[in-house]
């Protein structure tokens, strides 16, 4: 198979990108800009040139204007020329759906302006049209844009899927010229890769292919998010736009002691931090991670500093709805706020103002994402993007002092995209057969055509062709169907009246995320009140009996109805599950593998205190005091247990309530997930109980009654591995979470029906029963193999966490296993923090028996 | 008279006539879930129902009277797609095994006459034999109360238990067993197979009498059909290792 070739791309000079620009395009342009930017120079002249091309530039890098001119450019001429068709030259794809700004920006702005000079020449022009087509535009609105084409075409992938199962649109769709993906590095997912599917469908209705251009910012490796833009076999060049700017990035502690974060004094000293911070600044943006500490510091600013941010703070997250987001970016572009806090929901894409200063609250856990988030500063040319790290406790210290060292050296994390996702390939499939019959090996050759896609084996295709086609159902069933297919004919169509409606109302990879309400069932006395929300996924892997903090007090959980979680207020056990875990980023791979080293260079020169903080402080870049407590956590680790670093996997075994081993994994949070599944597994199956497990970004534990840390490290190997996490996630919350996600992806169940829509609540019900039910059909039911297949791939790093199985058994990193009396310092966050999930094995039939016999003896003892 | 739990039916044996009692089948199920807009592949809950029945059947053989209690069709004001064939084919299959049909109504059955009809099966409101009184559980009738009735057996609870040992947590489907006002009311678990049932440690019963489930015995059958007595609810250790 061909692949296509991938390489860079020569930038333009400042003559030869004049020398393509219409006159009129030229004077409009320079009579905005003082000059071109580099990104400009380094991409327009290929846009031109009908290239692919993959410009990846730091935010502020004028990327969007970049893909738009050479297009505009090109349109301005057809016009002049009076040649513009009625017809889609350009289509523009943004994974957000708040386009407009942008677009005003970038396109009507320029659009009128020239069209204005032309006027002014006397120079005749036909109008050029832009069209946005998003989940908001309206029946009306879309109608008219069937009727007269827009000349570009601005839109999400969604909404682009439902165009072209649209019979109106197709016709004018046929001679699309350009593709625009902008902010590809936010589409290394499933949403990218049902994009690239709609894409080649897109080529596949036409005459001709469209250039493909896409936009990223810093993202690693370029040549694979390339061939993801372009697909097989076709060429792409790649513009690498480097940051002219210089970073200007510093760390803080926001107190003396770091181990009692939350304490009130220490609150205090964070949030006067803060201020000074932003007292100091024209506009500060605010990183928290997660949604509940947004709102915890927009609230606690507010109480501190009586009367100084009213009106002039704004909370910015995913819950929040778009109509309140759209307010405070408006007051943000407005200059209207002096800060504004948000969980994540504020790194992607719209130009959002005069920041000057960016803070990070607690580590991005990755070097793109802290990039990305910084760059949200100084995005006005010339400006260089500032930003600070608040670090809240001592593994935060020692990763964000990493991070600030790998960004300055210029080491991005690499991104993988998802291959042959069957639950995507489902939706597109069914959305094929609407459209026409298809032969199946003509399907098939069009869907290698996505890079996600390329090494896609017929026995997959086919399982999703027998899965749509009803095969799995009972004979008098067939309403079950969605396509049908012929296997002596090969071809495949649709089925079922209802089937457009169908796929156009269940589109899309985005898993709903349900929110559940927290309802107090006792005391008595307060039955029924409402505490707030959690959650969906929060909820999942709460048991009765496990305690949580929301809003500042803590609960236990009783039991579940509906969308509601019923608790129990006043409780004075300590907290069993953090209740922002299931926000929490992963750390990426390379960052951990670099705190790993950074542990190591530090033990080797832990004796001589001085030299060491010394070390410390020239190895980041960082203050005495900061490099002292850097030393100090590390000391303490040494004096109290062994030191893990990159070359060392410590297991510390200890007793409490239960018996614990700690493995201080330090290879970031995807293949701890992985690794502790196995070792929890083969814990299960060295006694037949279930095991709980829990991981953080800095290793992971297990727990049960009896653990025999010698037999589980040994039952673990690179050869048995694989067998064993398969067997581990089989019954764990996660891949029945999955399992949900990808049946909706794969239209199991479906959202919206004959005018219904449904909870989340209720398919979560049912895709419990669903995949009871697909289990005791096939164990390899193309849709639970794709739930399977994303625990794996998208949620743990399994190819990694076996290399590193693999570097363990050829001793490069040696397993040292210590007893300790208790928890030591570097397990202190993962005992607090870790997310739990429980390894299975037991059987119901089992476990009823051992209940049984302690039941009774628990009684006959009582009695 | 005697009565003993086989899976999840009630057998009662009195000489040489036996009557067994199943609750709550809401059959047509998969159809609700279809018209709801999900998509069950396989058997679906019919099948798991049937495969149920017959396990059932294997241990008891055949049996004089069956009794429904109630809730045999699942949805309400209407007759949905495989509805009528799935209840046709429960009733052939009954018949098979048994010399009589007795079916009692529950909340769900509101068009669930006609089609049992069709095999020329009643539905009553409760069905009195011997000292048992057959019954729904959502209502109340005065003539259960007679002197001669010592024993209701109900459905319509869907009673479960989840048993945890600290670490692990599972939901088994169970006999309830209590007193009130001097009768003994059995309430029998659900054949329905796409839940585990209501933990009655948790949620309430929704029987139509003040029963105290704290005070009721907890009888779970496993899958050899051994019967677990688990003792009263209120003496049932959560967490216990």
């Amino acid at each position: 198979m061909k692949t296509g070739t991938v390489s860079c791309a020569t930038p333009a000079t400042r003559a030869e990108l004049t020398g393509v620009l219409h006159p009129l395009v030229r004077e409009w342009f320079f009579s905005r800009f003082a000059d071109f930017s580099p990104t400009q120079l380094a991409a327009v002249t290929h846009i031109h040139g009908r290239k692919n091309i993959l410009v990846s530039a730091p935010t502020g890098g004028t990327k969007t204007l970049t893909a738009f001119l050479a297009i505009l450019n090109y349109l301005v001429d057809l016009a002049v020329r009076k040649e513009l068709e009625d017809k889609i030259y350009a289509v523009y794809i943004s994974p957000l759906r708040a386009l407009s700004n942008d677009i005003f920006v970038n396109l009507e702005q320029p659009l009128k302006e020239i069209f204005g000079l032309a006027k002014k020449q006397g120079v005749e022009m036909q109008e050029i049209r832009v069209g946005l087509r998003t989940g908001d535009t309206t029946a009306a609105q879309r109608a008219k844009m069937a009727r007269r084409a827009p000349h570009i075409l601005v839109t999400t992938p969604e909404s682009l899927a439902i165009i072209i199962t649209t019979p109106k649109f197709v016709g004018c769709a046929r001679a699309i010229e350009f593709v625009i993906v902008d902010e590809i590095h936010a589409m290394a997912n499933k949403r990218g890769v049902h994009l690239t599917l709609t894409l080649e469908r897109l080529h596949e209705l036409g005459v001709i292919e469209p250039v493909r251009v896409g936009l990223s910012a810093t993202i690693s490796p370029l040549e694979e998010v390339a061939r993801f833009l372009v697909g097989t076999g076709r060429d792409c060049v790649i513009a690498d736009v480097k940051l002219d700017k210089k970073l200007d990035i510093g760390l803080l502690a926001s107190g003396s002691n770091l181990i009692e974060g939350d304490a009130p004094a220490q609150q205090r000293k964070m949030y006067d931090l803060l201020d000074e911070l932003i007292q100091s600044h024209k506009t500060t943006l605010i990183f928290t991670n997660t949604r509940n500490a947004t709102e915890k510091i927009v609230h606690y600013l507010d109480l501190h500093f009586p009367g100084r941010y009213t009106g002039l703070i704004g909370a910015h997250h995913s819950s929040m709805s778009r109509q309140k987001r759209f307010e405070i970016e408006d007051k943000l572009r407005g200059g209207e706020l002096r800060v504004a806090v948000t969980s994540t929901s504020l790194e992607l894409g719209i130009d959002i103002g005069s920041i000057d200063l960016v803070i990070l609250l607690r580590s991005p856990k990755g070097v793109a994402r802290a990039l990305q988030r910084i760059g949200r500063a100084g995005h006005q040319l010339h400006a260089n993007p500032k930003g600070r790290f608040i670090v809240t406790d001592r593994d935060d210290l020692v990763e964000c002092a990493v991070l600030m060292k790998l960004m300055t050296e210029g080491k991005i994390d690499s991104i993988r995209v998802p291959t042959n996702c069957l639950d995507v390939l489902s939706q597109h499939v069914f959305g094929m057969a609407i459209g026409r019959v298809w032969q199946a090996d003509e399907m098939l050759a069009l869907i290698r055509k996505s890079w996600a896609y390329r090494n896609l084996s017929n026995e997959d295709f086919y399982s999703v062709i027998s899965y749509l086609a009803g095969d799995y159902a009972l004979e008098h069933r067939n309403v079950y169907a969605k396509i049908w297919h012929d296997p002596r004919t090969k071809e495949i169509g649709k089925r079922g009246k209802l089937a457009r409606i169908i796929y156009m109302t269940n589109i899309g990879t985005i898993p709903e995320e349900g929110s559940i309400g927290v309802v107090i069932n006792s005391p008595a006395a307060r039955r029924g009140e409402i505490v707030g929300s959690v959650d969906e996924a929060f909820l999942e892997r709460l048991k009765r009996g496990d305690v949580f903090v929301l809003g500042g007090t803590k609960y236990q959980f009783l039991f579940t109805r509906g969308m509601k979680a019923y608790v129990q207020a006043d409780v004075s056990k300590q907290p069993t599950v953090p209740s922002w875990f299931s926000e929490m980023l992963p750390l990426a791979f390379e960052v951990a593998v670099e705190i790993a080293r950074f542990r190591g260079l530090v033990s080797e020169r832990i004796k001589d205190a001085d030299s060491c903080v010394e070390f410390i402080e020239e190895h980041f870049g960082i203050g005495a005091d900061l490099a002292e407590k850097i030393y100090e956590y590390i000391k303490e680790q040494a004096d109290f247990s062994v030191v893990p670093d990159d070359k060392t996997l410590v297991v510390e075994e200890f007793k409490a309530e239960r018996h614990y081993l700690f493995f201080h994994a330090m290879y970031g949070r995807r293949v701890n997930d992985a690794l502790s599944r196995a070792y929890g597994y083969a814990a299960a199956a060295l006694r037949y109980r279930d095991i709980e497990v829990g991981i953080n970004d800095n290793g992971f534990f297990i727990a049960g009654d009896k653990l025999e840390a010698r037999r589980v490290l040994a039952y673990v190997t690179s050869k048995n591995f694989i067998e064993i996490l398969r067997e581990a996630i089989e019954k764990t919350d996660v891949l029945k979470r999955r399992f949900r996600h990808c049946a909706s992806r794969s239209l199991m169940i479906l959202r919206n029906y004959k005018g219904r829509s449904k909870s989340v609540g209720k398919q979560q019900v049912h895709s419990g029963f669903l995949l009871s039910e697909v289990r005791k059909l096939s164990g390899e039911f193309p849709i639970l193999r794709e739930a399977r297949r994303e625990v794996f791939e998208d949620l743990m790093d399994v190819p990694r966490a076996l290399e590193i199985l693999k570097l363990i058994e050829r001793g490069n990193i040696k397993i040292k296993n210590v007893n300790v009396p208790l928890v030591s310092p570097f397990g202190l966050n993962l005992m607090a923090q870790s997310h739990s999930d429980l390894i299975s094995l037991e059987d119901r039939a089992h476990f009823l028996k051992r209940m049984h016999d302690l039941q009774r003896g628990v009684v006959e003892h009582g009695a | 008279m005697a009565h003993e739990f086989i899976g999840r039916g009630l057998l009662i044996t009195e000489g040489k006539t036996k009557i067994l009692a199943v609750a709550d089948l809401h059959m047509g199920y998969d159809g609700a879930l279809r018209k709801a807009g999900v998509f069950v592949p396989g058997g679906g809950v019919f099948g798991q129902t049937m495969t149920d029945l017959k396990e059932i059947f294997e241990m008891v053989g055949k049996v004089d009277i069956v009794v429904l209690l109630g809730d045999v069709k699942h949805a309400f004001g209407t007759v949905l797609p495989d509805e009528r064939w799935e209840i046709l084919s429960l009733l052939d299959y009954l018949l098979e095994k048994s010399g009589e049909i007795v079916v009692v109504k529950g909340n769900h059955d509101v068009l669930l006459g006609p089609i049992v009809h069709e095999r020329g099966v009643k539905i009553r409101d409760y069905w009195v034999w011997g000292s048992y009184c057959f019954l729904h559980g959502d209502r109340d009738f005065s003539a259960i109360y007679q002197r001669r009735i010592k024993k209701w057996v109900v459905g319509h609870a869907h009673p479960a238990i989840e048993l945890m040992d600290g670490t692990k947590h599972e939901r088994y489907k169970c006999f309830l067993c209590g007193f009130l006002w001097g009768r003994e009311i059995i309430v029998v678990p659900s054949l329905f197979s796409k839940s585990e049932g209501v933990d009655v440690l948790t949620r309430e019963l929704g029987l139509a009498w003040p029963l105290d489930v704290m005070r009721c015995c907890v009888y779970i059958t496993n899958k050899n059909g051994d019967l677990l007595n688990f003792g009263l609810v209120k003496n049932i250790k959560q967490g216990i290792k």
